[in-house]
């Protein structure tokens, strides 16, 4: 076995340090993702809130009561001052509503409930929608006290607060399956760091065993070509399944329990059939390609392909015309498959089915790509 | 003598397979892929009427039926519990409502997005307005008439102004074309350490030739920026010409932004080059480093990223040569008038010429007694 060891002393020599190092851009990724992950523990149904701004231009006491029913109620946001920081708050994001309460609103309000304020919000966003009608119900009851004529301001605020805190019961349909959606998004991208990690061991592993000394030692040894091509490939094989173990692994390690059920499993299966699809491509890269374009080539697929398939962004709102072109792209099976497993609520043959077809079709794409390696090296025999 | 040296260094410029690869091809592939990944990410959140299903509802009367028809939040459909359960579960409806009375309801969801929060909102809201209506009516019975008048009126009570329809993922493009432009630094930095002799071997030769150093400089610097220019000009114009991203009206303000980028840029690289003492491949990938970090603090990566900054480190996105270029495609597109424009322009040309007279007083004078 000289070869397969050779091929990891050079491989810890090219490539080993780039493997570390999307592993550890993936695994920062990965922990930022895990921050905003909710606990599968809790659910509870709980209201969304929006990001609401108030400038409040009267400070009167109806504007202050009217500020803080929508800053208790929504995730409030500070703006700075001027015309361009209300629009950037709407272009980024940072805010979905934003009420500008004019000078003498309060008094003219109380007086005959024709006062209004002012909002700016994004066309058209449900965000936008939903605070809207949150502050417009305040005004509303308050408008109905006032004029009624039998409160006084602060009759009518305590009212209107007691009014607002009735809640209607509301209560989530279990639908027998765990919350594996972030778990999901996560293993999309897995396919991103996957692709780079296995296309820069093997293809710079490869070239520099195929280059210079290296390929003449081998020439020279008593072994034939046949077992050393054979031990190179072994290496490329073991290298490739500890870079899907250690992704396999770093995803545990985030996710922890919520990984270890039936979806967990079929999500490491997938990544495993992905990992076999990368090996082929990067046989076939490290037979065709200089080793100066290695690096253009892994990141032009690996962020293509990402791109292209969905793992960066949902395939659901990828354009059809996307999706059509995506169908050439492992990728987009690879993530295809994880959104199979994730609608399944009960597991059995019919169910798995769908997702079972995109790994063939992963399967197919690996063999594909090692026939043309192969084509490719006896080409090269030929040819020299 | 000017002219042959700047047609040299363009040749060998576009000779240069590697650099071409990053500088122009990288960016044209990645924003293709921004475009094809993007074009639909505008849609999120964006409001449709929400799917919802009522059973028993003549036990919460026509008010409340007529309420949620006039609501224009909601399509409607009226039937029994079970019928119901089985659309939510089919993922056909966003919720039903189960009503127990005239004033009382229970919600069944599957999730709590904000098509459910507004379900419930509404329900809240009606809950509230009932309350409100029957104190009121208990305080002053004759006041009847006039609140349930009140209630059933279609009165907004705020005024909605007009706001700009901006998309944020412009941002994606923008950054990109600053990042070429700061990709730049690269070649000033590679021009300065060819005329310097103790950093390579061509530019120990170009010092024992007769012919002026700030010359041989002056031509190739002039060069690298002409190329730069040109490559940036070719990515801008794909992404505004052929994926049709929308960078405001004027043509003259995109090719000043770039030129202002690319000055800066280069001058930037120049100053590293004569600063450092280090080997040629450490000036470069601390340059490359440099740009990509600015980049991400520019929105290349997080759109959002642009917006942090600005908010809470406004000092970083004034010294950020990458978030300038982004900011003032930005101002083009989004605002109105254009003195954040012409402010961005004037830092980027104010660093260029710093940056330029630091490498000119480094340069100078610079004289070698043993290579």
């Amino acid at each position: 076995m000289q070869a397969f060891k050779l091929y990891f002393k050079i491989f810890k020599r090219s490539a080993f340090f780039m493997v570390l190092l999307y592993l550890l851009i993936f695994g920062l990724i990965v922990a930022l993702f895990a921050l905003n992950i909710k606990s599968s523990s809790d659910m509870g149904f709980e209201a969304q809130r929006s990001r609401i701004a108030v400038v409040d231009n009267d400070n009167s006491k109806f504007s202050k009561a009217f500020a803080s029913y929508i800053n208790e109620n929504s995730q409030p946001v500070e703006l700075g001052t001027g015309e361009q920081a209300i629009k950037d708050a709407l272009f980024f994001n940072d805010a979905d509503y934003i009420i500008i309460i004019p000078k003498g609103f309060g008094e003219d309000f109380l007086k005959d409930g024709n006062a209004r304020p002012q909002s700016y919000s994004l066309p058209n966003s449900i965000r936008a929608v939903y605070a809207q009608r949150m502050a417009e119900s305040y005004l509303k009851l308050f408008d109905l006290y006032i004029k009624s004529g039998n409160f006084s301001f602060e009759q009518a605020k305590e009212n209107v607060g007691a009014d607002l805190a009735l809640k209607t019961k509301t209560s989530i349909v279990s639908i027998n399956k765990s919350d594996t959606g972030s778990l999901k998004r996560t293993v999309d991208y897995v396919a991103y760091a996957i692709t780079c990690m296995v296309i820069l061991s093997v293809s710079l592993t490869m070239l520099a065993i195929e280059k210079g000394d290296a390929k003449k030692r081998n020439l020279a040894s008593p072994i034939s070509a046949s077992k050393i091509g054979l031990q190179v490939f072994l290496g490329n094989a073991v290298v490739s399944l500890i870079c899907c173990g250690m992704i396999i692994l770093l995803v545990i390690a985030i996710f922890r329990e919520d990984f270890f059920n039936i979806y967990g499993a079929w999500y490491s299966l997938n990544i495993l059939i992905y990992t076999l699809v990368c090996l082929g491509m990067s046989f076939l890269i490290g037979n065709l390609v200089p080793k100066n374009a290695v690096n253009a080539v892994c990141n032009v697929i690996a962020l293509g392909g990402s791109f292209l398939g969905g793992a960066f962004v949902p395939q659901s709102l990828l354009s059809e015309t996307v999706k059509n072109i995506a169908v050439i792209d492992p990728i987009f099976w690879f993530v295809k498959a994880n959104n199979e497993i994730l609608s399944i609520s009960t597991f059995n043959l019919k169910t798995l089915s769908p997702a079972l077809y995109c790994m063939l079709v992963q399967l197919l794409f690996a063999a594909l790509f090692f026939s043309a390696a192969m084509l490719v090296i006896k080409y090269k025999r030929t040819k020299s | 003598m000017f002219f042959d040296i700047f047609k040299c260094r363009f040749k060998s410029l576009l000779r240069e397979k590697s650099g071409f690869f990053w500088t122009l091809a990288f960016p044209l592939i990645l924003s293709t892929l921004f475009f094809l990944a993007f074009s639909n990410l505008n849609k999120i959140d964006k409001f449709e009427k929400i799917k919802i299903a009522v059973a028993d509802i003549q036990k919460a009367g026509d008010g409340f039926n007529a309420a949620l028809r006039n609501s224009g939040l909601f399509e409607v459909s009226q039937m029994d519990l079970e019928q119901a359960k089985k659309l939510l579960s089919e993922g056909d409806i966003n919720g039903y409502i189960k009503c127990k009375s005239a004033n009382d309801f229970e919600l069944f969801v599957q999730k709590s997005d904000f098509e459910e929060s507004i379900i419930k909102m509404f329900l809240d809201s009606y809950r509230s307005s009932y309350s409100s209506a029957e104190k009121i009516i208990a305080s002053n019975p004759a006041s009847a008439k006039d609140v349930i008048n009140l209630l059933s009126e279609e009165k907004t009570y705020i005024n909605e102004m007009p706001s700009g329809n901006g998309n944020s993922t412009v941002i994606y493009f923008y950054s990109l074309i600053a990042m070429v432009c700061m990709l730049s630094s690269t070649y000033g930095c590679s021009e300065v350490i060819k005329i310097q002799a103790d950093q390579s071997t061509c530019a120990a030769r170009i010092n024992v030739s007769p012919s002026h150093k700030l010359k041989v400089f002056m031509a190739s610097i002039s060069a690298a920026f002409i190329f730069e220019f040109f490559v940036t000009l070719i990515v801008t114009a794909y992404i505004k010409f052929v994926l049709r991203i929308d960078f405001g009206t004027s043509m003259a303000f995109i090719l000043l932004l770039c030129a202002a980028g690319c000055f800066a840029g280069i001058s930037l690289g120049a100053m590293i080059g004569a600063l450092v003492k280090k080997p040629e491949q450490v000036k470069i990938g601390a340059l490359v480093s440099v740009t990509m970090f600015f980049s991400f603090l520019s929105g290349l990566m997080y759109e959002n990223m642009k917006y942090i900054i600005q908010k809470n480190a406004p000092a970083l996105a004034f010294i950020n040569p990458v978030s300038l270029v982004c900011d003032g495609f930005y101002s083009l597109y989004y605002y109105d008038t254009f003195d954040r424009y012409f402010l961005n322009v004037s830092i980027l040309a104010a660093m260029g010429i710093l940056f330029s007279a630091v490498t000119y007083f480094v340069l100078r004078r610079q004289k070698y007694a043993s290579i």
